[in-house]
């Protein structure tokens, strides 16, 4: 009982009034992942930055929430051919969000983990919708066209339907989850410190390289003013206003 | 989808702007789940048919041909090839390809997908067409959608062009001091992060003052009514059109079964 409690509690916890205003923000990133692809002519999706951005941020339910509302945004004003993968959207997150908690976003071995993860998970998913929601095709991108190649040689539907899966998401995953990175790293820490992860990158966990390096600029000047933090938020809480 | 539409009674898509959004939606759900139900394509085409001419009616015929021809006939032959050739299901072969054969039951699957895909397509585009979507979300919170659920669904839509809009200014910034936009696939993927960052970085500062201005509007609060300056629209025509979507959803449900039952020979 005391466990599904703090479990609510920690729900209650990531979604803040900041995680709410975050979460829009992020689904416009994972849009905006699209329009960089083709001002850049990349034959890739990016379509999951924000959601991985958010997840080190606020946690692995907000990400899927993201997630979720990128894919119901997407198939009610692109192509209603993406809300099933929504399932898919959703599941990425809670990996990704789960991994960070973890603290897998903080080391480059980690960064690897999180790719294969979430590349695994997408494609396995993905793939089960596509064969059983759509019969194999989406037509959506040039993935079909892959996924028909397969089938001419292998002859078989889900075995092929994985293939093409596969091998779009170690590429599309690996850049994503490498620019996440990179933009986790250099956001400032007094923007991370307002979200449900805060604990996690200000001392629970290894932080990143970038806020290791403030961190140290910080350490002695700073140590004294986060004590006085402390005790401030000790009568002081947002319900009670 | 996110401008609001004139409010001109004498403009050919009038009727459908001034129908309920929320009837609007709920009755694209409804048919759109009623060709899924059926047990053939010959609904699904039926309702494809009826959204063309209806889009024809309201003075979209061209736009709306282009999106569904655009869509339709790549994910056919796609699905075709396949379903029609390899699906495991196949006993009757209709038609022999040479390197394969095209089997009746893959073919019937292949369509009833298709079709269903563009009752969705169609019907959504009609929707978004005519519909604000300030309007669609003050309806849903009138109805008991929770306003915060509301806010996403708002935000999210309107967050969008401003992102296009920034990440453009910052494109031409970045492209002043000299960021290489082209070149061979490594040198474009390095150029995502100095175009993406910028825009992540003031996005997150931008949510922090969207959340204090939240705040301050007591957007938190849950003991009072959200208040929504929108003015809902309701229309006479909008329960007879709720009211049909669910009696052919009845319907195709009844055909189902009667065809899992074997009366039906579909």
């Amino acid at each position: 009982m005391s466990e599904k409690a703090s479990f609510a509690q920690k729900l209650k916890d990531q979604f803040s009034t900041k995680s709410l205003v975050l979460i829009p923000i992020a689904v416009g990133i994972n849009l905006i992942g699209g329009t960089l692809c083709s001002m850049l002519k990349l034959p890739l999706f990016l379509d999951t930055i924000g959601t991985l951005v958010v997840a080190c941020l606020s946690g692995p339910w907000v990400a899927a929430l993201t997630g979720l509302l990128t894919n119901v945004f997407l198939a009610i004003v692109a192509n209603p051919v993406n809300f099933p993968y929504a399932i898919v959207s959703v599941l990425v997150g809670l990996t990704a969000g789960y991994m960070a908690r973890a603290g897998f976003f903080n080391k480059k071995s980690g960064i690897v983990a999180v790719w294969l993860a979430v590349t695994l998970v997408n494609a396995v998913s993905a793939s089960l919708i596509t064969s059983f929601v759509f019969g194999g095709a989406t037509g959506i991108n040039g993935t079909s066209v892959v996924t028909a190649a397969f089938v001419v040689a292998l002859q078989d539907v889900l075995l092929s339907v994985f293939s093409s899966a596969i091998l779009e998401n170690l590429l599309d995953k690996g850049i994503s989850v490498l620019i996440a990175y990179t933009i986790w790293r250099k956001i400032p820490r007094r923007l991370v410190s307002q979200y449900a992860m805060a604990g996690i990158a200000d001392g629970e966990a290894p932080v990143g390289p970038g806020r290791d390096e403030l961190d140290d600029k910080l350490e002695d000047d700073d140590l004294d003013f986060d004590d006085e933090d402390e005790d401030l938020d000790l009568g002081f809480d947002d319900e009670d206003l | 989808m996110s401008q609001r539409p004139v409010a001109d009674d004498t403009a050919r898509d009038a009727w459908l702007v001034a129908l309920n959004p929320t009837a609007k939606v709920a009755s694209v759900l409804v048919l759109g789940l009623a060709s899924i139900v059926f047990p053939s394509p010959i609904l699904g085409a039926l309702i494809v048919v009826a959204l063309f001419a209806l889009a024809a009616a309201m003075g979209y015929f061209r736009p709306f041909a282009k999106l569904m021809i655009g869509f339709g006939i790549p994910v056919t032959l796609m699905l075709l090839l396949i379903q029609g050739c390899y699906s495991p299901q196949n006993v009757t072969v209709i038609a022999d390809l040479g390197f394969a054969r095209l089997g009746l039951e893959g073919t019937l699957y292949a369509l009833s997908t298709v079709v269903t895909l563009l009752t969705f397509l169609g019907g959504f585009y009609l929707m978004n067409r005519t519909t604000y979507t300030g309007e669609l979300v003050a309806d849903l919170t009138e109805r008991g959608l929770p306003p915060k659920a509301g806010y996403l669904v708002l935000a999210s839509l309107n967050v969008v062009p401003q992102m296009k809009r920034r990440m453009a200014t910052i494109q031409e910034a970045q492209v002043a001091r000299g960021l290489d936009m082209g070149g061979d696939i490594i040198s474009r993927v390095r150029a995502t992060v100095p175009l993406l960052g910028p825009v992540v970085m003031s996005s997150l500062a931008d949510a922090e003052e969207r959340s204090m201005m939240l705040e301050t509007h007591g957007f938190h609060l849950n003991e009072r009514a959200h208040t929504s300056y929108v003015v809902v629209r309701h229309a006479t025509a909008d329960k007879p059109l709720v009211i049909a979507s669910a009696v052919v959803l009845v319907l195709s449900v009844a055909a189902r079964i009667a065809s899992v039952a074997g009366v039906l020979p579909l």
